[in-house]
């Protein structure tokens, strides 16, 4: 026995001489054991330290644990984990290593009775995987996670351990990874984990690495319904861990918000895990302050995403109609592009300019630009939802855009001063702290406007006096303001503005009582702007007298005043230190800049006159009469154009340039400005509405259509068309001279008329004589007809248009034989005249296109006699916010050499998207007086665009959203009518499109011809 | 005598006016005074002919009945005639009066084939609007020239405030309102309603005011719906009147 003991030891001291010394040191500690014990506990020793490489480290594990483990428990606990050990030993030395270290936790842990369990999710691991190392990690985090949790904890972890390793092995390894990373943290959620596995385990594994951050953004309350809420979202792995993504990113607001959004988010993800996502994106644009706005939003959503998921999808998105819509209303938000048009109306009406009004470009962020104008344009926010009525949002609007119109009404342009070109700046500059009496004008002059239009239009002197208490009521309390050194001028300011808005008593704080009497003063001086009659010369005058008052407030101790040469962007903050903060619909002004332009407008206005054969002297009176300042409109903030121009014209005055040169550099300059005014037009940009039949709504906005007015490019091809067809023509022509009224058309037998019919009159007395009762009607009338048509020709433009036309052999073939059977008849020489030109071997073929063209320009060359108006137009486009429109023919334009061009350069180009290039060509035919207006459509295949619908091989959603474009156009009381060559284009034209208004052309050779049929049928 | 200027603005009432002093009024002579209708007013349309100023033979039992045209009465009994609107008329009907309003003073009745010589009295006011027809119907010079023309437009906004204080009996107050926000539309003038809100419409509106209706609802109906069938452009004027007119 002590010889086997012998033998181990020295074995054991040739792997490592340390380990034969803790053997023996133990083996003394374990002499209370049988003898039968210590034997084979001697056996395992030796049998582990030799079981493979390296293995002494886990011999030597043992050795360190086995005399406690005797100690504390029995000899059948210390016999197991040995033999588990040399188990592992078999597999790798570093999971036996990594386990009896775990045992020896276990057991300093007072955890022992687990070591089993945990002993067999390690076994469950070796027989699922194979993965030594994956084996050890899991005994390396398992005694870790012993020690970090309570008991029932760790159990749970085993078993969530366990759930992992029957699945994939890559799962395990990431729980493994997550809880080595997280080592700090004592408080991973192992029961909601494995609630969560049992849904999906990638969500877990993301859910267990986010946690840490995740409970420190969102707080313990809200913890609870967003694990219930998570588990919802787990049925969808993507949505789920998209979801979890997004709120780890931070749901943001308040904690109450966030309990509300939470809780919307449980009926969502009860129909689709997907609408919470959507739901979640679109969080930033709803009004979360007042749940009582978006609740009911919330509620109508779930209803119609119940529905119809895809329609929920773009609900919660924000982009369908139904959404925008009740969201709109329920903030009570009012948006600029639905009231542009009234607004301009609105604003012209009042001041009798014709000012644009358009919209703030960046209205985003926390700071908000101010409505203002400058000369031309008034410029108005995005949309507005300070209060909760649409009523009041829309109120709003309209008393900033009085206001700003109360500028040019009362007079602020007018002022003149010392001669100068920029009179305000002159003026401001006298003083010595010329930005403190920049704010004071700004104040008395939005005061004098505002007294103005109370008195003026009495309907607004409530509805504005409302706005004011409700603008005071945000203003600060003057109390809270400091009364000390300079703070003096902004609290007298303040005060002052606050009047202006009608405040009539003053709190000042306890330290600026002193000022009281210099406020009086103050007011005192404003009250004569109140007065019927006050001018902008009287502001001025308030101004100088109260800057008086406040100079000695502002003394050059306390405000460093400022240096001319100081730049702008100084002067503005020197100046943000006066001035109280805006008043939001008061808005902000440039007097200057605004004066600058309306003399600008009056020189175009010279100019145009110029040229409509005027004298030249009338541009040099204005001049001297100095009404315009060339020097200032020469500067380069204006349009550089213009101010080149002006300052040599200037010289070219001087020096006495004969008039004739003159002239003909007015009329260059002009040919500039209208060119800078063409292309801006060729920028114009259109929204227009999408349906979407898997919604059954409109995605709003959806289309960005560009209209574009084509370059006058292919000049010759009109000319050669017509020169081609010269028989298609005069027959097209024959047919719509039939169209033709006659001037006068007799009408006969009416009750009264110009002239008696005497055969009727002869009836008449002929009954009357032989007894019978004779008829009244025996006069004739002579009755005017006229023709009253406008009509659109919508041309496809898309990159199959390209393509050559396919040679009908065989229908040429039979026309052949028709025509030599009835060569006479009209109908039938077109087709034959193209069969027999197709059948040429050295003619090229001609494409759709070049068809689609020539037939449009015989009809127009057809429509001139005709006299009736048309437009001829072209759409093509790529995505929905790249749909072009091409404008070859106003409807007001003459047929011209440019329109020819312009129709010459018609081209294939990419997509078929054809919804809104119809709503477009709907609302220019809308915007004709004419009775008839009739639409046509030529086309060679079914509407499709890359992202017409989502699925871009489903033809549906673009033949849906056409065929709702087409109804929308009849009820706007257009006619319209589908012409393509596509041959199945009956499949889908008959869903498009009412029976009768639409046809399939066979051979493309024919459209012409038909076209002029379906002209007549359509307007006659 | 031509009479130029928008609808609305007076110019059938300063004939009126013309017609009392000269044929009604103490300073009117005998012979005047005893005409029967010393005016006869013809609104001209686009299918009146000559046949309609001039007079027709009518059909009356078994026999033609030749009755005379409103243009004929006046020339016979030396009264006023006058055509409003002539520019809507037929050629033919303008052609007509070139005889008359020269120094042959004759009027040619081509179906009875007799020449009706004028009565001193006689006289011709046409009026017409050269802003609104549209540029085909304009009159030509030869017409044109044979007349006294007198320019009528809006009055400003003091004096029309007076008119329609006296036409409609309002209160002072509201007519200089009316008058107010009168100008603001007219400011609109291009957008589909050429003519603007006229002085007649202001008139209608004040008296709707006057017999107690609300301010808001007088406008609404006399003015907005009447001037302009585009939904904006009512909107645009509704607005109008919300910033003239308080509420109630």
């Amino acid at each position: 026995m002590d010889d086997d003991r012998k033998r181990v030891e020295q074995h054991l001291g040739d792997l490592k001489p340390e380990l034969a010394e803790r053997f023996v040191s133990v083996l003394t500690d374990l002499q209370n054991l049988e003898p039968d014990a210590i034997s084979a506990w001697v056996d395992i020793c030796e049998q582990m330290a030799s079981s493979g490489w390296h293995t002494w480290e886990s011999t030597l594990a043992y050795i360190d644990i086995s005399a406690e483990l005797a100690g504390q428990w029995d000899k059948e606990v210390l016999l197991a984990c040995g033999e588990h050990g040399i188990k592992l030993c078999q597999l790798s030395h570093e999971a036996a290593t990594a386990y009896l270290k775990g045992v020896a936790k276990l057991l300093a842990l007072g955890l022992l009775d687990y070591r089993e369990k945990w002993q067999q999710t390690g076994d469950l691991v070796t027989t699922t995987h194979q993965s030594t190392s994956t084996l050890t990690d899991y005994f390396r985090v398992g005694s870790i996670i012993a020690g970090a949790y309570p008991p029932p904890e760790f159990v749970t972890w085993i078993d969530l351990a366990a759930e992992f390793a029957r699945h994939e092995l890559p799962g395990l390894n990431a729980l493994l990874a997550v809880c080595k990373q997280t080592e700090s943290r004592h408080d991973l959620p192992w029961s909601y984990a494995r609630k969560l596995h049992a849904v999906g385990g990638q969500i877990c594994i993301d859910y267990l690495s986010i946690y840490p951050r995740l409970s420190r953004i969102v707080g313990g309350r809200l913890l609870n319904p967003l694990q219930d809420l998570l588990l919802k979202m787990a049925a969808d792995e993507k949505e789920g861990v998209e979801f979890l993504h997004s709120i780890a990113n931070g749901l943001g607001q308040e904690e109450d918000t966030s309990e509300r959004v939470l809780a919307s988010c449980m009926p969502l993800a009860e129909v689709h895990p997907v609408l919470v996502n959507r739901f979640i994106s679109s969080l930033d644009r709803l009004p979360l302050g007042s749940p009582h706005q978006w609740k009911p939003w919330v509620d109508e959503g779930v209803a119609v995403a119940k529905a119809n998921l895809q329609a929920g999808e773009a609900y919660f998105d924000l982009e369908s109609a139904t959404s925008q819509d009740l969201l709109n209303r329920l903030v009570g938000q009012v948006n600029f592009s639905d009231y542009q048009r009234l607004f301009h109306l609105y604003s012209e009406g009042i001041s009798g300019r014709r000012f644009k009004i358009e919209e703030l470009k960046d209205a985003h962020g926390s700071y908000r630009e101010l409505p203002t104008s400058d000369g031309d344009h008034i410029y108005l926010p995005v949309s507005l939802n300070e209060y909760d009525e649409a009523r009041e949002n829309f109120l709003l609007y309209k008393l900033a855009l009085l206001h700003q119109l109360g500028f040019y009404e009362c007079g602020t342009f007018d002022f003149w001063f010392a001669d100068s070109s920029d009179p305000y700046a002159t003026f401001f500059g006298q003083f010595e702290h010329s930005d403190l009496a920049t704010a004071l004008f700004q104040i008395l002059e939005d005061g004098r406007i505002d007294w103005y239009l109370t008195r003026r239009y009495k309907g607004i002197a409530k509805e504005l006096a409302w706005l004011m208490q409700s603008v005071l009521l945000q203003r600060p309390a003057l109390t809270n303001l400091r009364a000390e050194g300079e703070q003096e001028i902004s609290l007298l300011l303040e005060a002052m503005l606050q009047h202006t808005l009608g405040k009539r008593e003053f709190e000042l704080p306890v330290r600026g009582t002193v000022l009281e009497p210099v406020l009086d003063r103050l007011l005192s001086h404003i009250a004569p702007l109140k007065l019927a009659g006050a001018s902008v010369s009287d502001t001025m005058r308030a101004v100088e007298l109260c800057y008086q008052l406040l100079q000695a407030y502002a003394g050059d101790d306390q405000v460093s005043s400022v240096d001319p040469g100081t730049p702008d962007s100084v002067r503005q903050r020197e100046l943000r230190q006066w001035m109280p903060e805006p008043v939001f619909y008061r808005g902000k002004m440039d007097p200057d800049q605004i004066m600058l332009r309306l003399q600008l407008a009056t020189v175009e206005e010279v100019l145009d006159d110029l040229m409509d054969g005027q004298q030249m002297t009338a541009l040099s009176d204005l001049i001297d009469q100095s009404k315009v300042k060339i020097e200032k409109l020469a500067k380069g903030d204006v349009k550089d154009a213009m101010g080149m121009f002006l300052t040599d014209l200037d010289k070219q005055l001087e020096e006495g340039v004969i008039e004739e040169e003159l002239e003909e550099e007015v009329s260059d300059f002009r040919g500039m400005m209208q060119s800078a005014d063409a292309s801006q037009r060729a920028a114009q940009v259109f929204l227009y509405d999408e349906w979407d039949h898997l919604i059954r709504d409109y995605r709003r906005k959806w289309c960005k259509l560009h209209e574009i007015t084509l370059d006058a490019a292919d000049q010759s091809f009109v000319a050669d068309t017509v020169r081609e067809h010269k028989g298609i023509l005069s027959q097209i022509r024959r047919q719509l001279q039939m169209l033709k009224p006659e001037l006068q058309r007799k009408v006969k037998g009416l009750l009264d008329g110009e002239d008696i019919d005497l055969d009727r009159a002869v009836d008449s007395i002929v009954d009357l004589k032989s007894g019978h009762s004779a008829s009244d009607k025996i006069y004739v009338q002579r009755l005017k007809k006229e023709r009253d048509v406008a009509a659109l020709f919508l041309l496809d433009m898309s990159a199959s248009t390209d393509d050559r036309i396919p040679n009908p052999s065989a229908d040429a073939e039979r026309e052949r034989e028709a025509k030599q059977a009835d060569a006479s008849d009209p109908d039938d020489f077109l087709t034959t005249y193209y069969a027999s030109e197709s059948l040429a071997p050295d003619v090229p073929k001609r494409r759709i296109i070049d068809v689609e063209k020539e037939s449009v320009v015989l009809m127009a060359e057809a429509l001139e006699e005709l006299g009736d108006s048309y437009a001829v137009c072209g759409f093509s486009g790529y995505g929905r916010d790249q749909v072009d429109y091409y404008l070859c023919k106003s409807f007001d334009e003459k047929y011209n050499y440019d329109v020819k061009g312009r129709i010459g350069a018609i081209k294939p180009c990419r997509s078929t998207r054809m919804g809104p290039a119809i709503r477009h060509a709907c609302t220019q035919l809308a915007g004709t007086e004419s009775r008839i207006k009739a639409l046509i459509i030529i086309s060679d295949g079914y509407p499709q665009d890359f992202d017409y619908g989502k699925d871009r091989n489903l033809r549906e959603y673009g033949i849906q959203d056409t065929t709702k474009a087409l109804s929308e156009a009849r009820q706007k009381g257009i006619q319209t009518f589908c012409l393509t060559v596509d041959p199945s284009g009956h499949d889908y034209l008959r869903e498009m499109c009412p029976d009768q208004q639409y046809m399939v052309i066979q051979d493309i050779n024919q459209l012409p011809n038909e076209l002029s049929k379906v002209y007549h049928g359509l307007t006659s | 005598m031509l009479l130029k200027g928008p609808t609305g603005c007076g110019k059938t009432r300063f004939v009126e006016y013309m017609a009392y002093l000269l044929f009604r009024s103490e300073h009117s002579d005998e012979e005047r005074r005893t005409v029967t209708s010393p005016l006869l007013t013809v609104a001209c349309h686009e299918d009146l002919s000559a046949t309609d100023l001039v007079g027709r033979f009518l059909l009356q039992g078994e026999e033609t009945v030749w009755q005379d045209g409103p243009l004929t009465r006046a020339v016979r009994e030396g009264a006023i005639c006058y055509l409003d609107e002539i520019v809507e008329a037929r050629k033919d009907s303008t052609v007509l009066i070139h005889s008359l309003t020269d120094h042959r003073r004759i009027l040619p009745i081509e179906k009875r084939g007799t020449i009706l010589d004028a009565h001193d009295n006689f006289l011709l006011v046409i009026s017409y609007n050269p802003g609104y027809q549209n540029v085909l119907k304009d009159l030509k010079p030869s017409t044109r020239q044979r007349f006294i023309s007198i320019q009528f437009d809006y009055p400003s906004e003091e004096e029309e405030a007076k008119v329609i204080c006296h036409e409609s009996g309002a209160e002072e107050g509201i007519c200089a309102d009316l008058a107010l926000l009168g100008a603001k539309i007219r400011n609109l003038r291009q957008y589909g309603f050429d003519e603007g809100a006229s002085t007649r419409l202001l008139v209608y509106a004040g008296q709707l005011i006057g017999k107690g209706i609300d301010t808001r609802r007088a406008c609404d109906v006399a003015i907005c719906r009447a001037v302009s069938d585009d939904p904006d452009v009512q909107k645009a004027i509704a607005e109008l009147v919300s910033t003239v007119f308080p509420h109630g």
